[in-house]
């Protein structure tokens, strides 16, 4: 100790001798990537989180405000006034705001909607912490049919700013997912292929959610906030099930899913939503790799849905989860895959059941595959390390009947 | 009528920023979190969110501190929430670092509770005054009076030098 400097400054200058890595690079494809960040999905919450947020019907804590909001005054719809219809809540400091140009629309508009997160306090602005998608997602309800759409965000966590001088305001974002095995499923498939909002003959609620935190966490203290107005929608009768016609080339409804494969991506990290599940961790059924031209392929199958899926490069040391025991990895460039919401055992009874008891360890000596090994399956986070021979370029995406989810490797 | 604003990203502003600031950032998050991983990733984080917002932020360097520090904090929350379960409270051993790097700072540094190590770090580091220190933790500006004492006075029991100023 007598050997250093007094003056803590000067210790602390040492750090100028550490060599920083260029993250330039890096931050730029995280930036032009799905921000979703995989280290803030919250352990078992999280995958509970994850599939409600992606589950068509599944209310994730949003309680739509109403008689007997807590909130001063409740929210506070206005009657179509001229043409404009609008309502807004209040909470704390916040001020959430739907709005449209008008009350009723045709099949063939394009419906506008869009909220306003209001910040009302006194200080100048303020960091909230929420969804890197948006604090504030939508939501649908046909109020004499069967079609709703629940707010979805992204379960990463990201800060924004808000000041009173500059709310927060977002057009209607179309959020969710839809099962295969849903009646509705080709009514989803369009609806979500449609870039506008175009809806069918009826009454619809439309609501807007905000979901923020004012902790340093998205996890402290978590604000929710909701209001909704409804719409009507006048076509020329055609069923209600089916999505209107848009100016934009229609898509066909297809209760077939028709499994377009996507290009090979070479920018990291690669990401899936999850799709169809529920409230429970998906069971893993099996797993198995394979080789074809052109590519490796390690496929995933489970019961119900698919999980949601962070794959990206890993650096070194290789860890297991949650030991933090480093472990070894064949290959030259190695991949972290993590499936959030799915596990191997099935909990529900007791004993607890190993669904999937084959091969947790695979070195096929594939042409991309060195080896694919497991390293960890704890609160429903599945998680795996692929090495390869170098490949740049992966894929990722699901497949029906069964459900599956699906990894190419570009040769 | 809708509006949707479309800001265009000044990327090479923001780039200008992360040449000359980043590394400092950078090292500030290394002697904050002890991890060079955890530190790369909130500064990869920080500067990718800072790209998404492009022009929408009016400080960039204060705003880039201030959710470094937040990812970073975030990171080791979720490490520690997850090392609960494995016994181990603390966060990871320093490796990969360059010798020339005061390492009994850094093993002294990982003993401070992460508020005190934020205000020291930032105190000593970043030569940042009180008020920017309660901007980049999201701490008051009396709470970081508090920690920062604190946290002097825990350095210097611990090193058992002169850290008193």
């Amino acid at each position: 100790m007598t050997d250093q400097p007094n003056d803590p400054r000067d210790r602390f200058r040492s750090l100028d001798r550490q060599d920083a890595p260029d993250l330039w690079s890096e931050a730029t494809a995280r930036a032009k990537a799905t921000p979703a960040r995989t280290s803030w999905l919250p352990r078992f919450g999280g995958g509970l989180a994850v599939a409600a947020v992606v589950v068509v019907g599944v209310i994730i804590g949003l309680q739509l405000a109403g008689p007997g909001s807590p909130t001063p005054g409740g929210p506070l719809p206005s009657p179509s006034d001229g043409d404009v219809v609008s309502a807004s809540v209040v909470d704390g400091d916040y001020q959430l705001t739907i709005s449209a140009p008008k009350a009723t629309w045709g099949t063939d508009e394009a419906i506008e909607v869009e909220a306003t997160l209001k910040y009302l306090g006194a200080d100048e602005s303020v960091e909230l912490w929420g969804s890197g998608g948006g604090l504030i997602g939508f939501g649908l309800d046909e109020v004499a049919g069967n079609y709703d759409m629940s707010p979805a965000f992204n379960a990463d966590c990201a800060m924004h700013t808000i000041s009173a001088s500059e709310p927060i305001t977002s057009p209607f974002v179309k959020s969710g997912g839809y099962s295969p095995d849903d009646p509705g499923a080709a009514y989803w498939e369009a609806f979500f292929a449609d870039p506008e909002l175009h809806l069918s003959q009826g009454e619809w609620v439309v609501s807007a959610s905000a979901s923020f935190d004012a902790g340093e966490t998205c996890t402290a203290n978590p604000t929710y906030m909701a209001v909704e107005i409804n719409l009507t929608v006048e076509g020329a009768g055609e069923p209600s099930a089916e999505p209107s016609e848009s100016a934009e080339p229609s898509v066909e409804p297809s209760v077939e899913p028709t499994p377009e494969l996507p290009q090979f991506a070479c920018d990291m990290p690669i990401s899936l939503t999850a799709a169809g599940s529920s409230l429970h961790p998906l069971l893993t059924q099996d797993i198995r790799v394979g080789t074809h031209d052109g590519f490796d392929r390690i496929v995933f199958e489970y019961d119900g849905g698919t999980p949601f899926l962070e794959l990206d490069v890993a650096r070194e040391p290789f860890v297991k989860d949650p030991s933090g025991e480093p472990m070894e990895v064949a290959g030259s460039l190695v991949y972290r895959i993590t499936l959030t919401g799915a596990t191997k055992w099935d909990l529900s009874g007791d004993p607890a059941v190993l669904v999937y008891d084959g091969p947790t360890d695979f070195e096929p000596g594939y042409p991309q595959i060195v080896q694919f090994v497991e390293s960890g399956d704890f609160e429903a986070t599945h998680s795996w390390y692929l090495g390869t021979n170098g490949s740049e370029c992966l894929r990722a995406f699901t497949l029906n009947d069964p459900r599956r989810l699906v990894i190419d490797i570009q040769h | 009528m809708m509006t949707v604003a479309t800001v265009e990203a000044p990327s090479t502003s923001i780039e200008a920023l992360y040449r000359q600031d980043g590394d400092r950032l950078w090292r500030a998050l290394l002697a904050y979190a002890g991890d060079p991983d955890v530190a790369s990733d909130a500064v990869a984080e920080a500067y990718a969110q800072l790209l998404r917002r492009g022009g929408a932020v009016r400080d960039a360097q204060a705003w880039v501190w201030r959710a470094g520090f937040r990812i970073a904090a975030g990171e080791l929350k979720r490490r520690s929430d997850a090392a609960a379960a494995a016994s181990t409270n603390r966060i990871p051993a320093v490796a990969h670092i360059d010798p020339g790097v005061d390492h009994d700072l850094l093993d002294a540094l990982a003993q401070l509770p992460p508020k005190q190590r934020a205000a020291v770090v930032l105190f000593y580091y970043a030569d940042a005054p009180i008020r920017d220190i309660a901007d980049r933790t999201g701490m008051t500006q009396l709470s970081v009076r508090v920690n920062l004492n604190r946290g002097r006075q825990r350095l210097k029991e611990i090193l058992g030098d002169g850290s008193n100023d």
